[in-house]
């Protein structure tokens, strides 16, 4: 019964789609990880607001078989098809379970009203919100997470919270709960001339190791614009109470696509501490670290863990403690990445 | 099979499985309750006695302190299993593992001292429900 309520819908999606799509839509190609994906935001006639944090993903004339479809569901009247389930047997990760048993994937974030739906054997998902305005201020920043989250599960990619530099191509993973500095130690770098790839979330591929940019927005606190003057002309957005930068606009010569890891840095920020300094740790504390701040923000389950815990496994591991001196913040972490790279 | 100890709980234990996950690094071991949002750090004596608990659910403190491979105090060893309990890391066992090749009492090393830190600082984004407090109306519901 259930499975064909799933498939009804599935198919009224598939139906939907096609008599929505116009030729002034706007397409583009974008690089997610290791695959290339087609866009096609269905009503938008120019490059939506929230397209620009992922801008630097664009890619051009690459063939893809995986095409992502957006919708704005106030554009459409709220023709979209209609739910069947039953609300209250959504699972508080947002997954709905009677599609995971049908064989796809489907999740819903209530806050924007975001639904998302994932067909693993044609290759295609839609990410559909009730309306573009009413999203949170974040997704400015952070765009479309609940699709690409659960998109790279289907490729055995991760999505971690986490920072990300890199030096000669080499990177660090710059890790710790909101507040401990990712962000200000990433812009820290960027303005030391360091490569960037994301100060809130990046993906990694766990077998190979290697961390793949996603987002290129790069947000701070008001105060701290000041300490950055090399950056100060491009903080010329705000998201939720930050000012934010886009690098690959900014400074497109330090914004990288992926990196080889080589470290994982836990930040430990110290008011009182001027210069920066490190020590390595167990692999204990970076999982610390790590792991339950991302499975708060994502709501992740136990299968998760396993799969981010081969990161850590394989990686040195330092804790990087950090002061107010922003310059020796970059030197530490280019100490760290030299050191590595011998 | 051993006879088993007197349980003070008030039933026999075993490490929780659903939405709980352990992860042994040797010198500690940190234990996530998704249950509950807590995640803890288990270092010393706490790591050979949660793999006991581990590799043998259904005995109590008693039983562990005389077949567990270290020199445990009884009232250090009940402690700790309550506090496991309380988390919710520990749940009610309905039988016991076999037990035939546990360590000799004469042999035992002494257990190190019992660390056992509670972490809650996510507790409140982990607990989060996406779909709770919504008004679950026909349609797409909205947050209250």
């Amino acid at each position: 019964m259930s499975q064909n309520l799933v498939d009804q819908f599935v198919e009224q999606i598939q139906v939907w789609i096609p008599g929505h799509q116009k030729p002034t839509d706007f397409r583009t190609q974008i690089v997610l990880g290791t695959e290339n994906v087609n866009t096609h935001f269905l009503g938008w006639k120019t490059e939506p607001t929230h397209f620009r944090a992922i801008k630097h993903l664009e890619t051009k004339n690459v063939k893809s078989g995986t095409t992502f479809f957006f919708v704005d569901r106030s554009r459409f009247e709220d023709s979209f098809p209609k739910p069947f389930w039953n609300w209250n047997e959504v699972l508080p990760s947002g997954k709905l379970p009677e599609f995971e048993e049908a064989g796809y994937s489907a999740y819903y974030q209530s806050v924007g009203e975001v639904f998302i739906f994932i067909h693993p054997v044609q290759n295609w998902a839609v990410w559909v919100c009730g309306n573009e305005k009413d999203l949170p201020e974040w997704e400015l920043a952070a765009p479309y997470r609940l699709l690409f989250q659960h998109w790279f599960k289907s490729k055995n990619l991760l999505l971690l919270h986490s920072a990300s530099v890199a030096l000669s191509g080499k990177a660090v993973l710059l890790v710790g709960p909101g507040g401990k500095g990712k962000s200000t130690t990433s812009l820290a770098c960027l303005q030391a001339g360091l490569q960037y790839l994301g100060d809130d979330f990046v993906i990694i591929n766990p077998n190979s190791l290697e961390v793949h940019s996603l987002y290129q927005s790069g947000k701070i606190s008001p105060g701290l614009v000041a300490s950055m003057p090399e950056l100060l002309p491009f903080f010329n957005s705000k998201v939720a109470e930050k000012q934010c930068l886009f690098v690959g606009d900014s400074r497109p010569g330090q914004m990288l696509q992926k990196a080889d890891l080589v470290a994982i840095l836990v930040l430990d920020f110290q008011a009182n501490w001027t210069t920066s300094g490190f020590i390595e740790i167990g692999k204990s504390e970076a999982f610390k670290a790590l792991i339950p701040n991302t499975l708060a923000l994502l709501h992740e389950d136990l299968g998760w863990i396993q799969r981010a815990n081969t990161v850590i496994s394989g990686l040195t591991c330092y804790r990087l403690q950090t002061g107010t001196d922003f310059a020796s913040i970059a030197t530490t972490v280019q100490d760290i990445l030299q050191n590595q790279n011998a | 099979m051993e006879e088993r100890g007197i349980p003070e709980i008030g039933f026999y234990l075993k490490v929780a499985t659903q939405g709980v996950h352990s992860q042994d690094f040797g010198d500690e071991l940190v234990v996530l309750n998704l249950n509950t949002g807590k995640y803890y750090s288990l270092r010393g004596g706490a790591v050979p006695i949660w793999n006991f608990l581990k590799d043998y659910p259904g005995y109590d403190s008693e039983f562990i302190a005389r077949k567990g491979p270290f020199d445990a105090k009884l009232t250090d060893l009940h402690k700790f299993i309550s506090q496991l309990h309380q988390e919710g890391l520990l749940v009610e066992s309905e039988k016991a593992a076999e037990v035939d090749s546990l360590h000799q009492e004469s042999s035992k090393p002494a257990l190190e001292e019992i660390s056992f830190e509670i972490f809650e600082d996510m507790q409140s984004l982990l607990l989060l429900d996406p779909i709770h407090d919504v008004d679950a109306k026909v349609g797409w519901p909205k947050q209250k």
